[in-house]
């Protein structure tokens, strides 16, 4: 098959593991024969150029808070605009390619920053098929304007993008419905994935600790950092030791909050901030530490790190109950459950270090259990499988001229605009 | 009536009420939807899709009926008014057709449209509030382009196939009413707004002849000056003429008179003064003897001589008055011609088959009607 694969960001360039398995996802599908291109947003650096990947999309950035607040009300709002409903020069990038490449299915990922309601518009109205890898909220996100989802455009999106996605979780089709966006086509589930190859992982003691936990990621309150530093200091006063690494950068809090609340709860010697790693040398670390904390808030859609932490470390996960990758996983069996609270978590702590729970057995079954059921050679044919489908899938109605598609995309983002222009 | 097979969306920025606004673009969206249904008999089926502070739904004939969406903000241009709801109150629409193409709501009409992959056809009533759709060339998004003059017709610039149907009046519901009232008077049906020239008929009126100016005083420092004018002479000003009195009002008069200008009186340039000009479509319709300036689309609509009268100068227009004043049989030999033409050519059932006509063509051919072209 030719497969087109759309994604706001694609390595080096990433934001978190949303990236990460597109690339995986895209190598696994080449090594299976078809012809891949992605689709993805210009570099900030220097990258050299590869075959298979065109920077050609421009991403609008309304992440950057400190520089998004520094920007004109009315440029903000026409950002958000061009990040999640539509920016005409993206889609005129992908009428380009389309004509140029002539896909037999697009697989889409990320689009947010790329005006990505525009961009699945562009797809049905070319007559590409796709299907849609939904590792966030990415629907909801387009079909909004200003955070808030607007009711008409979601009802829309369901009526019209009839698509396959391809959920990492139950819970992550159920929040966007929740949010009012139906996803009317073909909606399956798959886990995320991990790639590489198994080495044997350390064989580690924890009686009498100290506990060696790893946490990494974006590293923001809602991920369950502050919960899991709070848990540090419970522990402590238990008079056990848990010492725990945060590998990533930090995220929506000044640059005094962890200080702080190390202070705080007295756990300055037991927990580092160690900064972002790349990927290799993340997943090298792994095997420094006994566990990966995964306490992220409610709607975490999977959890790539816990799986990666047990394929390349053999660490226990110890996860939110809440948490996609939950989904996925037997308490007790593969993993430790938690309610993502901080006495929850200091009990799992403590639960380990007194010898209650042996974690030895669960860890191995977790590591096993990566390498067989969620690595990315396992998991392709399935996704091919299902590219194959919406490829084969009768198509609705003609297609349509790409002048046209890039016209409506003008005019579309000339409205908004325009609308956006006069409320300022 | 038979079971509505098609049905076809207006979308309009403004509708023909109170509420909306009462002028001739608005007026001729709701005749065309009437003629298409009573042309069709029942086979077409149209919704008038238009914009309000709140929503609302509201039959206004057989077949024809009106929704009007909520507006997120209300525009500074009524002209530009758009709502979150319109791509799904077009979805269930066979076709839609834009009114006001060169509106912000035309514009998102053509998006919504031709988005939703249906056929698309544009009409211009002369209410231009946005030129992005032109700079973008988004007539290209419709199938057809919808002119109601040759003159309307020549301002489009666009590969769109053009295609001219004139009239839409309604000639049941204007008349000549039975028995017929004595004609004592010259007339101005419209709204009062500086192109419509309404201060050169004042200027050319014959002292001794009573002129009734009839319509909503959109513009109130041009009313002032209109009311200024008259001082001296027997003017009568009607702001709040129903339908029903408008009608009378034709009945009554020798003529109606329609002194559009390219240039007003505050020196301000019109491209398209009138497009076609209902009002005096409507006095035809009731025998009553139309006179227009010579200018943009009107000359296509009057026969001179036959079925009415062109003027260039004020003088002229003076002559005219006086003339049809004085000669009762000329009033009633020119009005029957009116009707006439108005019966063969104008009414909203003669272009309301044309509408069909084309309608059944583009929903015919729409399946495969688009290929990947470029």
């Amino acid at each position: 098959m030719k497969i087109l694969v759309l994604s706001n960001f694609y390595p080096p360039e990433v934001v978190g593991g949303y990236e990460l398995a597109c690339a995986q996802a895209v190598d696994a599908l080449r090594r299976l024969g078809h012809e891949v291109l992605v689709l993805t947003a210009s570099a900030r650096g220097f990258v050299p150029p590869e075959d298979h990947v065109l920077r050609r999309f421009t991403i609008a950035d309304i992440w950057n808070r400190h520089a998004m607040a520094r920007r004109p009300a009315v440029v903000q709002r026409l950002m958000d605009v061009r990040s999640r409903l539509v920016h005409a020069p993206n889609v005129a990038a992908l009428a380009e390619t389309v004509a140029d490449f002539r896909p037999d299915v697009a697989y889409v990922h990320n689009l947010t920053g790329l005006g990505g309601l525009g961009l699945i518009a562009a797809l049905n109205h070319l007559g590409v098929p796709w299907a849609w890898q939904l590792g966030d909220s990415v629907p909801s996100y387009c079909c909004s304007v200003w955070g808030r989802v607007v009711p008409a455009l979601a009802e829309r999106f369901g009526a019209e993008a009839r698509g396959t996605f391809i959920a990492v979780s139950s819970r992550l089709v159920e929040e966007i419905e929740g949010l009012g966006v139906p996803l009317n086509g073909r909606v399956e589930l798959l886990p995320y994935w991990v790639d590489g190859r198994p080495r044997p992982v350390p064989r580690r003691r924890i009686r009498n600790g100290p506990l060696r936990v790893v946490s990494a990621g974006r590293l923001t309150p809602y991920k369950g950092i502050d919960l899991l530093i709070e848990a540090a200091g419970i522990v402590k006063r238990s008079r056990w030791s848990v010492e725990i690494d945060f590998f990533g950068a930090e995220a929506d809090v000044d640059e005094n909050h962890y200080p702080a609340l190390l202070q705080q709860h007295e756990v300055e010697d037991r927990v580092r901030f160690l900064g972002p790693l790349d990927h290799a040398s993340l997943i090298e670390r792994y095997r420094d530490y006994e566990a990966f904390a995964f306490p992220t808030w409610e709607r975490e859609p999977f959890g790539i790190g816990p799986i990666e932490a047990a394929a390349h470390g053999g660490c226990l996960p110890i996860i939110s109950q809440s948490c996609g990758l939950a989904e996925w996983l037997v308490h007790g069996v593969h993993c430790l459950k938690v309610k993502p609270t901080a006495e929850d978590l200091a009990r799992a702590f403590l639960d380990l270090l007194e010898w209650r729970i042996d974690p030895r057995p669960i860890a191995d079954r977790a590591h096993a259990s990566t390498w067989r059921d969620f690595h990315i050679d396992v998991i392709a044919p399935r996704l091919e499988a299902l590219l194959r489908d919406a490829a084969d899938s009768p198509r609705a109605s003609p297609p349509g001229a790409a002048s046209e598609v890039v016209r409506l995309a003008l005019l579309a983002e000339g409205l908004a605009e325009s609308l956006v222009a006069e409320a300022a | 009536m038979a079971d509505a097979t098609r049905t076809v969306a207006f979308l309009t920025p403004l509708y023909f009420d109170e509420a909306s606004c009462l002028g001739g673009g608005e007026r001729y969206a709701t005749n065309m939807a009437a003629g298409l249904v009573e042309a069709t008999g029942g086979r077409y089926r149209v919704e008038l899709i238009s914009y309000g502070v709140s929503p609302a739904r509201k039959p206004l004939r057989p077949g024809v009926s009106l929704r009007v969406l909520p507006v997120g903000a209300r525009p500074k241009d009524p002209l530009d008014a758009v709502s979150w709801d319109l791509p799904e109150a077009i979805a269930d629409a066979d076709l839609v057709h834009v009114h006001m193409a060169f509106s912000r709501s035309g514009e998102f009409g053509l998006l919504a449209a031709r988005q939703q992959r249906k056929p698309v056809c544009a009409s211009d009533h002369g209410g231009h509030s946005s030129w992005l759709g032109a700079s973008l060339g988004s007539l290209e998004l419709a199938d057809r382009i919808v002119a109601y003059s040759d003159f309307g017709a020549s301002l489009f610039r666009t590969p769109t196939p053009i295609v001219v149907i004139r009239g839409g009046v309604d000639a049941d519901r204007f008349a000549p009413p039975e028995p017929r009232p004595t004609r004592d008077r010259v007339l101005y049906v419209g709204r009062l707004l500086a192109h419509k020239g309404i201060d050169r008929l004042i200027r050319a009126l014959p002292p001794e002849l009573p002129l009734t100016v009839c319509g909503r005083p959109y513009d109130p420092d041009y009313f002032a000056l209109l009311r200024r004018l008259a001082a001296g002479k027997d003017v009568t000003f009607v702001t709040d003429a129903d339908d029903d009195a408008v009608r009378d009002l034709y009945a009554r008069a020798w003529c109606n008179v329609l002194p559009s200008v390219y240039v007003d009186c505050y020196g301000r340039r019109y491209r398209a003064p009138e497009l076609m000009g209902l009002t005096l479509l409507e006095a035809m319709s009731c025998e009553t003897v139309p006179i227009a300036s010579r200018v943009a689309a009107m000359p296509e609509f009057i026969a001179p001589a036959r079925s009415g009268y062109l003027f260039d100068s004020l003088d002229e227009l003076t002559a005219l008055l006086r003339r049809l004043a004085s000669e009762p049989e000329t009033v009633e030999r020119v009005g029957r011609e009116a009707r006439r033409q108005v019966l063969r050519a104008f009414d909203l059932k003669v272009a309301g088959a044309k509408l069909a006509a084309l309608y059944d063509e583009l929903l015919e051919s729409a399946p495969g009607r688009r290929s990947l072209a470029s």
